[in-house]
């Protein structure tokens, strides 16, 4: 016999698969998931339109700044990200096919490549730190720790939300991770160019 | 009304998706290195600025549409999210020629 708390629970979750969320129904995945997805396109956009910004002001500064980065490196981080977000697809692939062990599989491939990511980055900062380079250094090395760093965090916290999706590999959970997954990889594809290459 | 089919894209076409975007990673990687020089403080030419920005939006349109699964949602939607990118980038671009014109 099931118990009335349960049972409440089990009536939410129905109730949240079938919510009409309007237009936004109309997307694959948790809406809230595309809210967020918007509002941080929205963030990190207005940064890089920021960093153009601060370019046109002082170009030649920038371009200083910028021949200090790795861009081989960045180029590096970038192919590991869409390596990663190629295995969480592979792990929303394989929970749709009802197969949970080959889902968390793809997930832990996924967590491992963005640990490679955090990696390249630590050495990337320290390279930096070793040449008295840091947060007060000029305008561009604010907006580069700002925006890399705060990128960084979502990249720690994708990882702790795709292992909840290895824990408990549920439809539902695993779209969610691997759609935030997904985002990290977005934001990156469009910070790279900007900070690295572009001048 | 049919309800939509949200179904994750085939492995197959997830695996194309990868194969595009590390073909687009390198392509802007050796446009932007111009000529093979890591550190160089010269600016990118137009047509190696264009690629290093064509690669880019080309990537984000790819992750929306197969990795984010875009492809199964409404015209509507995938125009919005397309159109928050190429104001992105366009903005970027526009950044870039407000520079040109200047030097």
């Amino acid at each position: 016999m099931t118990a009335p708390a349960e049972e409440t629970a089990a009536e939410d979750t129905a109730a949240e698969n079938t919510a009409d969320w309007g237009t936004l129904s109309d997307l694959p995945g948790n809406p809230l998931m595309w809210i967020l997805i918007l509002s941080e396109l929205a963030v990190f956009g207005a940064f890089l339109i920021g960093f153009t910004g601060a370019r046109i002001v002082d170009p030649g500064g920038f371009a200083n700044s910028q021949a200090l980065l790795s861009r081989v490196d960045g180029g590096i981080n970038t192919l590991v990200l869409v390596t990663s977000g190629w295995l969480a697809a592979l792990a929303g692939r394989a929970i749709h096919d009802r197969k949970p062990n080959a889902c968390r599989g793809w997930l832990l491939g996924a967590m491992a490549l963005g640990a490679v990511f955090l990696a390249v980055k630590a050495v990337e900062y320290s390279g930096k730190a070793a040449l008295g380079i840091g947060l007060e250094t000029n305008t561009f090395f604010t907006l580069y720790y700002l925006i890399t760093g705060f990128h960084a965090l979502h990249v720690v916290l994708g990882m702790v939300i795709l292992a909840i999706g290895v824990w408990r590999p549920r439809p539902d959970t695993v779209e969610t991770g691997t759609a935030f997954w997904h985002m990290v990889d977005l934001i990156w594809v469009l910070v790279y160019p900007v900070i690295y290459l572009v001048r | 009304m049919k309800p939509p089919d949200f179904s994750p894209p085939p492995a197959r076409r997830l695996f194309l998706a990868w194969l595009l975007l590390t073909g687009l990673t390198v392509t802007s990687l050796l446009a932007g290195l111009d000529g093979f020089s890591p550190a160089s403080t010269t600016s990118l030419t137009p047509a190696a600025l264009a690629s290093v920005l064509l690669a880019t939006a080309l990537k984000a349109r790819e992750i929306l549409r197969v990795y984010l699964n875009l492809r199964a949602s409404t015209p509507g939607w995938r125009g919005t999210m397309t159109a928050f990118v190429a104001v992105i980038v366009a903005a970027v671009a526009g950044g870039q020629a407000i520079l040109l014109a200047l030097r």
